[in-house]
């Protein structure tokens, strides 16, 4: 984090203390890495509109004249919110309290690039300043992290498929990229040496090939093929990339392999034309997915140790396009799941009765979506001025 | 004293008339070629200046493609009544053939990349489909990046406002970034975001009234299916005026105008260029100094990409393997590399595809990140895998003699012969193995290397898969 102390800068200085005792309580738990979270980012950003609905708001249908879900296709959920009908495989969850919904998620002065937006997800930033360092390699502190290289801990981040690693960047986090198969480790260790420097100045393109490499070997000797193959999975993955990513983080897990984080995409959700049929379709291997994940861990005993979020630069404009579809937006709701997770709506829906230039206003910060992940979740001190949303995870 | 000695090294090595040396022909063809230049190509070069050989790499630009294209790959899209009458089994037909088209044109552009005479046109094109991206897996049709990769050939050292101008007007764009849709009564803004924020002045130059009123000014320019062209339709136009940057424009030509007058644009373009060909960190006045060069030759992209190439930081020691080769440099340059000119392309589109380089297909409208995340342990271990085949002569139609084909790439005792393949198995001594470093690699390894008591191919393999032999 460029130009100002990092959590992990006050942490190492010794202040942890100083800084712990301005937060409550939390923090003083011991961290807790015996589970993983699910990052699950929805490329493109999600239409939450249609994904949360307010089927009881007439300014819904009038301002999605198209696009609108019809009333009695909604799945209700509560007198005025319900679900899009191709999120009907989260139904059992939702009854077992396990997901929880959190509306309006968003941050002051939107930025509609998704490539900026994106970055200000991944590193907490506000909406004007640059960060250079991932939320995620900024909470966790490294020098309590159980150290990567070990059976459970093969590695502290496992990205799966074609993910962006920004939430991971910036910090000392060991970063594997499988495939989505979970594959792509079985060609390394063969070469030897460990890539001392040969007596030159390093650039940082070759620091970076050097250090891919160490991590390739080291995980290697953990994640292996073998490992994988020995799982049984019950069928239900949706057919797809995510649902082939979503069964191999099931896998993973189910061999043992809890890294405190496994990140993976879905997508695109970039519909600015012709919508309706693309989204469901998304919202329908979404569902699919996070189904067919709970009950391959729930067998095992391993739904309580898992916790999975999802996220995306931004929701989409409140009034459809010309061209069937939504433009970039703003705030928009996320859903959180696990055996741990109390089930709910949690913050308020953005009232589409006081829209700003077509666009919702957020009613939460993401970064406190941010803090009650590491306060609740990992027990580990959030983003400093970031109170955690109550009510999802029991501190 | 060190200093002083590097200003001396590099007045000496950016000084024209000086013959260039074995290491700067090789540097300067990995730089604008594909990563690893094959001896025949650098020995070429030997016998010029550092500006003669930017000159003589410039000679071989060309225009139209160096190989055959599939003769139907820019048939025209057939027309929607005629695709609204096909029954259920024919449209399984339609979009199977769609799609082994576009796996046609992806191996045509791979295989026009391994057997051209100018990586560098390659390599220019491959910018500008970066630069101005489209993908075919929302474009559909193959036919329109098939024209739009010509539109980059026929633009790839000319006049960036000409290109500019173009790609407006360019179906596949149109397509890409929703013009189509773009309406008088509801404009789209898909365009005109990305044309402000990637194409002309970058991220925070611009404001959302920019955006909203520039998509205005574009509307009406609209894909015609029928044609299978962007037509102007005066009826969708909104004639109105705008404000785009302060100033008032009525159609997207003036927008484009003012984008060409912003300091900015020149400024983003500029970086972008350096960030490909010469480091990862630009020297910010040299930057200021380029842009106002590239404005002073009203955009001409032949003048910079000289002055950019014959930067002292282009040739700075500290610079050298301070890029991190892209899926292109390490396939394509490798066979290239090897004299290895018969590879499928299709073959070669599946392996860019399986590296994170799915050419005709970025990620998304900026384009492949590049650099460092080039490299995850995926990427990484899928490279080595490549060039562990290649070394052993597994990658290829059938027989494939790997290191002993055709021209000799690694011939290391005497360039003018053509060892066997039984040759490579010979064992290796520390001055082939010397040869063969200066050959394969930028900088010098990073593990240690056998000198003897192996094979030359163990020795190749070994420099394959060395750190070093990922960056250039």
């Amino acid at each position: 984090m460029t130009g100002s102390f990092s959590r992990r800068d006050l942490l190492a200085l010794g202040l942890g203390a100083a800084g712990t005792a301005l937060l409550p309580k939390i923090g003083r738990a011991a961290p807790a890495w015996d589970r993983t979270l699910v990052m699950i980012e929805l490329n493109g950003g999600n239409d939450g509109l249609n994904t949360v609905i307010p089927y009881d708001d007439p300014l819904y249908a009038k301002l999605r004249p198209r696009l609108a879900i019809p009333r009695d296709k909604v799945i209700h959920l509560s007198h005025d919110l319900g679900l899009h009908p191709a999120l009907a495989p989260l139904m059992p969850v939702w009854k077992e309290q396990e997901l929880s919904i959190l509306l309006g998620l968003g941050y002051p002065r939107p930025n509609r690039s998704h490539f900026r937006s994106i970055e200000i997800w991944e590193t907490a930033s506000d909406a004007d300043k640059v960060a250079g360092e991932g939320w995620v390699a900024d909470l966790l502190p490294e020098p309590r992290l159980p150290p990567a290289g070990s059976a459970q801990h093969p590695t502290h981040v496992l990205v799966l498929g074609n993910s962006s690693p920004g939430p991971f960047e910036g910090g000392n986090l060991a970063v594997v990229t499988l495939d989505r198969q979970g594959l792509g480790l079985k060609q390394t260790g063969m070469v030897g040496g460990g890539g001392q420097k040969n007596g030159q100045d390093h650039t940082k393109a070759l620091d970076h090939v050097v250090a891919t490499r160490a991590l390739n070997l080291k995980a290697a000797h953990q994640i292996v093929p073998e490992r994988l193959a020995q799982v049984k999975m019950q069928a239900g993955f949706p057919d797809g990339p995510f649902g082939s990513a979503m069964e191999s983080a099931a896998r993973l897990l189910l061999a043992g392999i809890l890294p405190p984080v496994i990140k993976l995409s879905h997508g695109s959700f970039d519909t600015h034309a012709n919508q309706a049929g693309t989204h469901e379709k998304l919202l329908g291997e979404l569902a699919q997915g996070l189904a067919a994940f709970r009950q391959a861990l729930l067998g095992k005993g391993l739904w309580d140790r898992v916790l999975v979020m999802t996220y995306s630069e931004f929701g989409r404009r409140a009034q459809e396009n010309a061209s069937h579809g939504t433009d970039h937006g703003t705030a928009a709701p996320h859903l959180l799941m696990g055996g741990k997770v109390r089930g709910g709506f949690f913050g308020a829906q953005p009232p589409l009765s006081q829209i700003a230039d077509n666009d919702l206003i957020l009613t939460s910060d993401f970064r406190s979506y941010y803090s009650m992940i590491a306060e609740q979740w990992w027990h580990v001190p959030g983003l400093p001025g970031f109170k955690p949303l109550s009510g999802p995870l029991a501190a | 004293m060190k200093r002083l000695f590097l200003l001396i090294f590099l007045l000496l090595a950016a000084r024209p008339g000086f013959a260039l040396t074995f290491d700067e022909a090789r540097h300067l063809l990995a730089r604008t070629g594909f990563g690893s230049p094959s001896r025949f190509e650098i020995e070429r070069l030997l016998q010029y200046s550092h500006d003669s050989a930017v000159e003589e790499i410039f000679g071989f630009v060309i225009a139209r493609p160096f190989t055959q294209p599939l003769s139907d790959l820019d048939q025209p899209l057939p027309g929607r009544a005629e695709r609204q009458t096909l029954n259920d089994a024919e449209k399984m037909d339609f979009r199977k053939d769609i799609n082994e088209r576009g796996l046609a044109l992806k191996a045509w552009w791979w295989g026009e990349m391994l057997a051209t005479d100018s990586p560098f046109t390659e390599h220019m094109v491959l910018f500008w489909h970066n630069h101005f991206t489209s993908s075919l897996q929302k474009v559909k049709w193959p036919g329109f990046l098939y024209r739009q990769n010509l539109l980059f050939r026929d633009h790839a050292l000319g006049n960036f406002g000409d290109l500019l101008k173009e790609i407006t007007h360019d179906p596949a764009m149109v397509l890409y970034l929703d013009s189509q849709a773009n309406r008088k009564s509801r404009p789209n803004e898909n365009f005109a975001r990305e044309l402000m924020e990637l194409f002309t002045l970058g991220e925070g130059h611009f404001t959302e009234r920019d955006v909203k009123e520039a998509a205005r000014a574009f509307t009406g320019w609209n894909f015609d299916p029928r044609s299978g062209e962007v037509v102007f339709n005066a009826r969708q136009h909104d004639p109105g005026i705008k404000q785009v940057l302060g100033q008032n424009v009525r159609t997207g030509e003036d927008v484009v105008r003012v984008l060409l007058e912003h300091p900015q644009t020149a400024r983003h373009l500029v970086k972008k260029l350096w960030l490909e060909f010469v480091s990862p960190e630009p020297d910010e006045a040299e930057l200021q100094r380029l842009a106002t060069l590239l404005r002073d030759n009203n955009y001409e992209i032949r003048p910079l990409m000289k002055a950019l190439l014959t930067l002292p930081a282009f040739w700075a020691p500290e610079n050298k393997g301070s890029l991190v080769k892209s899926p292109v440099d390490i396939a394509v340059g490798s066979l290239r590399l090897l004299g290895i000119k018969n590879m499928d392309g299709k073959r070669l589109a599946h392996l860019g595809k399986a590296l994170g380089q799915d050419l005709f297909d970025p990620p998304n409208v900026k384009g492949w990140p590049g650099g460092q995340a080039w490299i995850t342990s995926t990427t990484l271990s899928r490279r080595e895998q490549l060039l562990r085949r290649l070394a052993r002569g597994r990658e290829s139609d059938g027989a494939d003699p790997g290191l002993g084909a055709g021209y000799n790439p690694l011939a290391l005792d005497n360039p003018s012969a053509m060892p066997s393949l039984a040759d490579l198995d010979r064992e290796a001594n520390p001055r082939s193995v010397a040869t063969m470093k200066r050959l394969m690699l930028a900088i010098p390894p990073v593990d240690p290397v056998a000198e003897t008591g192996i094979s030359l191919r163990r020795a190749a393999l070994q420099l394959f898969l060395d750190p070093a032999y990922q960056v250039k």
